[in-house]
């Protein structure tokens, strides 16, 4: 088993960001539609499916579940464009972190496919590692979820390069919707973005936030080496240099947010602490 | 080549080495990897905190001053080759060496040989060299130190070794034991050496072999040998040397030293066994030569020659033809001008000094005997003695084959028309050749002077249609001058060949071939320098690299 089978606060992590992001979407101040807005059959029955846990209870048949004694859902012709894009970046800088940033990474696109499944027909998922390899799965109701995680367990960060060819990939055939982008955006990855707003996505960018993100430690005199094969460069490390990293940084992402803010995104910082508070506002 | 004195010493100077890599080498434990490492590039060049590439470098006149520093105590010099300066000597004394060296030789035994073959070569070392003598062969193993140049008293001290009574310590195992230590090691023994002992196994790399009393070429200039090329401008000779030299040179300077003379690489194909021919020249004016190998080894003595040209002959021809009114004969006429370099003239009288040529006159009567010029008389008088008669084509019975003048004639073939009667024995001198009936046809007086009488005459014979006139021009010359036709040799320097049993030209069954044993003077002291530059380099880092470490503070 993997490290998103095992992890016991998983479901409980998804539930809870799945109910707080009905909340919120019902909620028009925070964002949402109102208490309607959760779900409303829109356009002819289309087909039933299996009931899996998360999926809206006013979408059961019931009298399918008289009939047969188990539990379905109804599945109308206008739930069919609603779909999850989601892009994991695997590329070898998501090793930085104590944990690995990847791990938070798949952690929240595990809870991300989660939600999706539940408030969407659709998730398309896709890893991109670089140097134009990706893969991807396509992923419909809830039976879909375990495929989803073992997929994401199974992916491991590395290489280098853009996400462009992944998201083009991605997004072939559409226009117009929201993108979810999983990654360190650092350094942002301008032509997938241009990717994006070319064919008018809003793009919400997820940032897993490691530790040493705001809080780097380095011993004296050391080398640094890039994780994509920057190079190296030797330095002391000091406090004013460290102070200076995170200030810079922070900037960096401020920049990052701004240009994601344009695409009618914006960026999400995902504490490991927080992440139901952190990454349901990005699903509403 | 570098040696060290002390090598132990050598230790210090991985100190320094050791602290460059603990404090300036970063470990891997000093590696970080970021993501961001734009951002850190960035801010470190802001706040001036980055370390421009190759900062360690600046440490390094530093690293290079206390290596010098630490090198000094270790004794290092220059220009040692391998052995470190100490000679090891292995003399046999086993019983064998007690053995007479035989005819010629009375009383002399092969120890009192090896320790006469030591004295000599101990000449030709350095004369600070250390020399350890270890006595092997009897019951236990005698050791006497000394050094080359004081070799007297410890040959005595070797003297009263003498020649073991019993047992032979085995001697093999002495040598195995000494090989480790990589010395030159001179070896006197009476004992097949090891070629003979494992055939087709090299010997130790710094053992010589002197085999006392049994014929063995040991050395890598085996043979100088002078080609019978008189009265050539230039000395030809032919040399006898190992085939594995590679990168040596044969080089011919006067005896008494001087410029080259002649100069010749040796190489030779790669893995050519035993021994190989070659032939030098070089001008006849320069007199006696001191022929050596370069670069030179531990053993020199048996590396050098020393040749000596026999001087011009003042040779007197005094020709007679018997036939008035008639000139020299092109048969005579080419015989003169063989004997005479083409210098001489052919007059009725010349007093010069190398060539007196009578025709139709009278020769001295008698020849003076004793050292003087030599004769070879053409005519129908002796000593003023008128021959009595002639011999109508004779036909050649017998010579004498054994003789330096008929040595490898065929006189078989050589058609006469008439010949001298004449008597033999006593001024006349011994009868070489002899017609069918026992007449002589060409006498010799040994001398002083040398005297040859051509009884039938050249111009009367197929002497000059022959190839028998060259040969035998050529035997004249050699039989003249004294020079051997077979050549000279030459002999090592020092008072003839240190031993002449070792070489034989005729014996090309030489030891494998393999790495010549060297050794040398320790060499020039290098301490002095490392501390100078070891200075210098410490001034470099105090007042000339500082900016860089200011930048890094």
């Amino acid at each position: 088993m993997g490290f998103l089978s095992d992890d016991p606060l998983l479901p409980a992590l998804c539930d809870e960001l799945l109910l707080v992001t009905r909340r919120l979407r019902a909620i028009p101040e925070e964002g949402g539609r109102g208490w309607k807005g959760g779900w409303v059959a829109r356009g002819p029955f289309k087909e039933h499916r299996r009931y899996v846990p998360g999926d809206e209870p006013r979408r059961v048949d019931w009298h399918a579940y008289a009939r047969t004694g188990e539990l379905y859902v109804k599945v109308f012709e206008a739930d069919r464009g609603e779909v999850l894009p989601l892009l994991v970046d695997l590329s070898a800088s998501m090793e930085f972190g104590s944990p690995p940033r990847w791990r938070l990474a798949l952690r929240a696109a595990a809870a991300l496919v989660y939600a999706g499944l539940a408030l969407l027909e659709r998730v398309d998922l896709v890893l991109t590692f670089g140097g134009g390899r990706w893969s991807a799965l396509s992923l419909r109701g809830g039976g879909d979820l375990r495929e989803g995680w073992l997929f994401l367990e199974g992916a491991r960060p590395g290489g280098r390069g853009s996400a462009a060819e992944a998201l083009r990939s991605l997004l072939k055939g559409r226009r117009g919707g929201t993108l979810w982008w999983v990654s360190d955006f650092f350094p942002l990855d301008g032509r997938a973005l241009d990717q994006a707003v070319e064919r008018r996505f809003r793009v919400r960018g997820i940032l897993p936030l490691v530790p040493q993100d705001g809080n780097p430690r380095l011993p004296g005199t050391v080398r640094l080496r890039g994780l994509e094969g920057e190079g190296e460069a030797p330095l002391r490390a000091t406090p004013k240099l460290l102070e200076r990293v995170v200030r810079l940084w922070e900037g960096e992402m401020e920049r990052v947010g701004a240009r994601l803010a344009q695409t009618g995104g914006g960026l999400y910082r995902l504490r490991p602490s927080r992440t139901v508070e952190d990454l349901a506002p990005s699903l509403v | 080549m570098l040696s060290f004195q002390h090598p132990w010493w050598l230790l210090l100077a991985l100190l320094p080495l050791l602290a460059l890599w603990l404090l300036r080498v970063p470990r891997k434990g000093l590696h970080r990897l970021t993501y961001r490492l734009e951002i850190w590039i960035r801010a470190a060049r802001e706040l001036n905190l980055l370390q421009p590439r190759g900062h360690f470098l600046r440490d390094l006149p530093l690293v290079a001053a206390l290596l010098c520093f630490s090198l000094v105590p270790s004794g290092p010099r220059w220009g040692a080759r391998r052995g470190a300066g100490t000679l090891l000597v292995v003399l046999d004394r086993s019983p064998s060496m007690g053995a007479s060296l035989g005819a010629g030789r009375p009383g002399k035994d092969r120890f009192t040989r090896a320790l006469e073959i030591l004295e000599s070569r101990m000449g030709a070392l350095p004369p600070g060299l250390e020399v350890r003598v270890l006595g092997a062969g009897g019951p236990r193993l005698l050791r006497e130190d000394g050094r080359a140049g004081e070799f007297a008293p410890l040959a005595e001290r070797l003297r009263s070794w003498g020649v073991a009574s019993r047992g032979r310590a085995r001697l093999e195992q002495v040598l195995e034991g000494l090989a480790p230590l990589g010395l030159p090691l001179l070896v006197l023994s009476d004992f097949a050496g090891p070629e003979k002992q494992a055939p087709g196994k090299a010997p130790p790399c710094s053992v010589r072999w002197v085999r006392v009393g049994r014929p063995l070429p040991n050395g890598a200039l085996l043979e100088g040998l002078l080609l019978p090329d008189w009265p050539s401008p230039e000395v030809t000779a032919r040399f006898l040397v190992r085939g594995s030299l590679l990168g040596r040179s044969l080089v011919v300077r006067p005896a008494q030293g001087g410029k080259v003379l002649a100069r010749l690489a040796l190489s030779f194909p790669p893995g050519r066994k035993g021994a190989e021919r070659v032939t030098l020249s070089w001008e006849r004016a320069a007199g006696p030569v001191r022929v050596s190998l370069e670069p030179g080894d531990a053993f020199p003595w048996d590396d050098t020659l020393l040749l000596e040209p026999p001087p011009l002959p003042a040779l007197r021809v005094a020709l007679r033809e018997g036939d008035p009114g008639e000139g020299p004969s092109p048969a005579v006429r080419a015989l003169l001008e063989g004997l005479t370099a083409g210098k001489g003239k052919i007059v009725e009288e010349d007093q010069g000094p190398d060539l007196v040529v009578v025709e139709g006159g009278r020769l001295p009567s008698p020849i003076p005997q004793g050292p003087g010029p030599d004769w070879l008389l053409l005519g129908t008088s002796l000593e003023g003695v008128t021959l009595p008669g002639r011999l109508e084509k004779p036909r050649v019975g017998s010579w004498d084959m054994g003789h330096p003048l008929l040595r490898g004639l065929d006189l078989s073939q050589l058609g006469i028309r008439w010949a001298l009667k004449a008597r033999e024995g006593g001024a006349a001198g011994r009868a070489l050749v002899r017609t069918s009936r026992g007449a002589p046809l060409l006498l010799v007086r040994k001398g002083p002077p040398k005297v040859v009488h051509l009884l039938f005459f050249p111009g009367r014979s197929t002497l000059g249609a022959q190839l028998l006139l060259p040969r035998f021009t050529h035997r004249c010359l050699s039989w003249f001058s004294g020079i051997d036709p077979a050549g000279r040799r030459g002999r090592r320097p020092g008072g003839g060949r240190p031993d002449p049993e070792e070489s034989d030209l005729s014996s090309l069954s030489l030891p494998p071939p393999g790495p010549r044993p060297s050794f040398a003077l320790p060499g020039e002291p290098l301490g002095p320098p490392l501390l100078l530059g070891g200075l210098a380099f410490l001034a470099f880092w105090v007042f000339l690299a500082p900016s860089g470490r200011k930048r890094r503070s």
